[in-house]
């Protein structure tokens, strides 16, 4: 109610209550499943439902304070974790920022170094809030170094976890540390501690309630184009629970992550390389089990593939997963590999840049398992530099065109490796796949255009071939309307040959959107920045509303 | 039913609520090589700022950003303005932000929320995003990216100019 009154006061177009701004936003994405004959699926129960984000920030000088209130009615969309089954104030905070202070009590976000050792973040799209609860306190003596300390518990659904966390960072521009004057390059070290502790009220003796973990980063960056950086963790030991038993032993884990890049006007190149061991961190024990923890929930660091983000239809087909965790069924105890990017600029005027230009990027990824040799009791060894099984890898490039004023193109092909039992678990063997992208777009003016791709993905395996094709037409800066097929034309089962079609359009000014879709959603991973969720197959309407105040 | 009742009403009724002139968040934000830059306390000196966010995983981004690039240089020349374009990639694609930028030939300062703090403080949810400031205030702000969109960005950016 309180909210209510809140939003009547601000219609008026009035947002300065008390001296201080209001500022928001809201979230809206409903669906109506149906039912569908074809996939064998049956209307739920519940037909309709609805995740509902809304957030208030007040700010007042130095002071702000915010709510987010989330309502999932009467249930969250399919896929998400049961946990988020209710309609309250699910995350607030109070803040202050100083010169050189900055304190939040109550839920806040953080990152330390590159988030192997600990990140809190939000990803509506795929059911993740990890904030913590608790405080956070933020000192910067200089623009170039910061301490942070923190202290909370994760948030879990609308509850927060068993246990605690505690944290610490530094970091600092050590070039600027010791040359007041030198801005060209950087140097920057940095260096953290988590801290976990949760009870433990049961039969073991011995049994760890305090988990510590550190690390260590160094990063550069210089003038002349070159970057580089290193980072090592190492996680406390513990025992691993699987099937809701603690193991005998206790495992400790570790991580190493290096890059090294170099950039110039026209072209850049980034490799990566990263080796974990047991690097998954959970904020309760029970968490830790892969079996009760489908949804990502209560996840202290953050662990993605490193591998592209692709973001045609057909090329998120089989998406990597990393694989940081033992595993005492297949033996598993991590991943090691790599990843480089080249971009290239062939320059307006030649042969092959035409008049605008010609755009290249070539990605690579490479992942395997650590060979681990495991001994009767449970213990293992592996050495630090060896590859194991293969789990995955995708070798990709893309060439960026622009023809004239009114006609570009982007083609894009890939070939893909994928474990699809390490990945999905289960028994399956491995997918090798080829997929073609061509997307083009067509310019009639300033205000109007239409878009269309072409899709193919080959494989000899899972479902077989696949086709896609996707129209899009904006009108007027403000109207979009498309139409989109994935075919599996390639299926042995003639009778499961579907279509996934999509039709949909949406309106959009200044900063509210509204969108509205019918169709089927083929079921799969849906990945953002790395964190995937696993989305039933469903068919029906969607409706979303987005916008900021 | 009485509650989703009430919870759509709000929503619905929040979706028609136009705020003027919200304050920029105090938010300082890193550039490429880690340096802070100030977005709000720059405003005030005087300079209009805009900001471009995006990722490298955002296809609509990519249209947006190549297409302003063509025009920026001839912009400038018109008118008066900060560009930064502002990478909302996290750590599992942070890396290519730098190559990327370089091998397509862009030419704007790039700044780095790999975090996403400052897009929390400004409440949107999906990148492209931009927003145009001035003397610490929001002037313009708009969702996603249509082929021509870069034309009615550069009016607003005229328009608060004037």
């Amino acid at each position: 109610m309180l909210l209510l009154l809140t939003a009547s006061g601000l219609s008026y177009g009035q947002i300065e209550i008390g001296g201080g701004t209001f500022s928001g936003g809201i979230e809206s994405t409903s669906q109506w499943y149906q039912s569908d004959d074809d996939l064998g699926i049956e209307q739920p129960k519940n037909p309709f439902r609805s995740n509902n984000y809304i957030r208030l920030d007040y700010n007042y000088g130095k002071f702000s304070a915010g709510i987010q209130y989330e309502a999932y009615l009467p249930n969250a969309l399919e896929g998400y974790s049961p946990r988020f089954n209710d309609n309250k104030i699910a995350t607030y905070y109070v803040n202050y920022k100083g010169e050189d202070l900055d304190i939040t009590a109550g839920n806040f976000y953080e990152q330390f170094g590159s988030g192997l050792i600990l990140r809190s973040w939000e990803d509506r799209q795929i059911g993740i809030n990890n904030s913590i609860r608790g405080l956070r306190v933020a000192y910067t003596p200089n623009d170039y170094t910061t301490i942070k300390g923190l202290i909370g518990k994760q948030r879990l659904g609308f509850e927060t976890t068993q246990g605690t966390v505690g944290g610490l960072d530094v970091e600092t521009n050590l070039i600027r540390l010791f040359n007041k004057e030198n801005f060209s390059s950087t140097l920057t070290a940095g260096f953290s501690y988590v801290g976990q502790n949760e009870d433990y009220t049961g039969p073991v003796e011995d049994f760890p309630q305090n988990y510590n973990n550190f690390s260590a980063r160094l990063g550069y960056s210089g003038s002349s184009g070159i970057y580089a950086g290193a980072e090592y963790v190492h996680k406390g030991e513990r025992p691993i629970i699987s099937g809701e038993q603690a193991s005998d032993n206790f495992y400790d884990g570790n991580a190493v992550l290096l890059n090294l890049g170099y950039s110039t006007r026209g072209f850049g190149i980034s490799t990566t390389f990263r080796r974990m061991e047991n690097m998954g961190i959970y904020g309760e024990r029970s968490m830790s089990d892969p079996a009760l923890n489908s949804y990502n929930e209560a996840i202290v660091n953050y662990l993605p593939a490193l591998t592209k983000q692709h973001d045609y239809l057909l090329t998120n087909m089989y998406v990597y997963q990393a694989q940081p965790n033992i595993d005492a069924n297949t033996h598993e105890v991590g991943e090691i590999g790599g990843q480089i990017d080249v971009f290239y600029n062939i320059k307006k005027g030649t042969t092959l840049g035409g008049k605008y230009g010609t755009k290249l990027a070539v990605n690579a990824s490479y992942w395997n398992g650590l060979n681990a040799e495991f001994n009767d009791d449970m213990t293992y060894t592996t050495n630090f530099f060896d590859f194991g099984r293969k789990f995955f890898h995708d070798v990709n490039f893309e060439i960026n065109k622009k023809w004239n004023d009114n006609f570009s193109s982007i083609i894009t092909y890939m070939h893909q490796y994928y474990d699809k039992a390490i990945v999905e678990g289960g028994n399956y063997s491995h997918i090798i796949a080829n997929v073609v992208v061509g997307d083009f777009l067509y310019k009639f003016n300033s205000n109007n255009s239409v878009r269309f791709e072409l899709q193919h993905l080959q494989t000899k395996r899972d479902k077989k071939n696949w086709a896609a094709a996707l129209v899009e037409y904006n009108l007027n800066q403000k109207w979009n309307f498309y139409i989109a097929d994935n075919y599996n034309y390639g299926n042995d089962n003639k009778d499961e040959r579907y279509h996934y079609y999509m039709i949909g359009g949406s309106y959009a000014k200044e900063s509210t959107r509204l969108s509205l879709n019918y169709g089927r959603q083929r079921g799969g991973l849906i990945c953002v920045g790395g964190v995937c969720r696993y989305v039933p197959e469903n068919t029906g309407f969607t409706l979303s509303l987005v916008k900021t105040f | 039913m009485r509650k989703i009742i009430y919870v759509l009403t709000l929503v619905i009724s929040m979706g028609f609520l136009t705020a003027q002139e919200a304050d920029f968040p105090d938010a300082p934000i890193r550039d490429l090589k880690g340096n802070q830059v100030n977005i709000k306390a720059e405003s005030m000196e005087g300079k209009t700022i805009v900001l471009a966010f995006w990722a490298t995983w955002c296809g609509p981004c990519m249209l947006e950003l190549n297409a302003i690039n063509d025009k920026i240089d001839d912009w400038a020349s018109e008118t008066d303005f900060q560009f930064y374009a502002i990478s909302l990639d996290d750590s599992k694609t942070v890396g290519r932000v730098q190559p990327m930028v370089n091998g397509k030939g862009w030419d704007f300062d790039i700044l780095l929320d790999t975090n996403n703090d400052l897009k929390r403080l400004l409440n949107f949810s999906t990148p492209p995003f931009t927003v145009i400031v001035k003397e610490g205030k929001i002037m313009y702000k708009h969702i996603g990216y249509q082929p021509g969109a870069e034309d009615n960005l550069f009016e607003k950016i005229k328009e608060v100019n004037n």
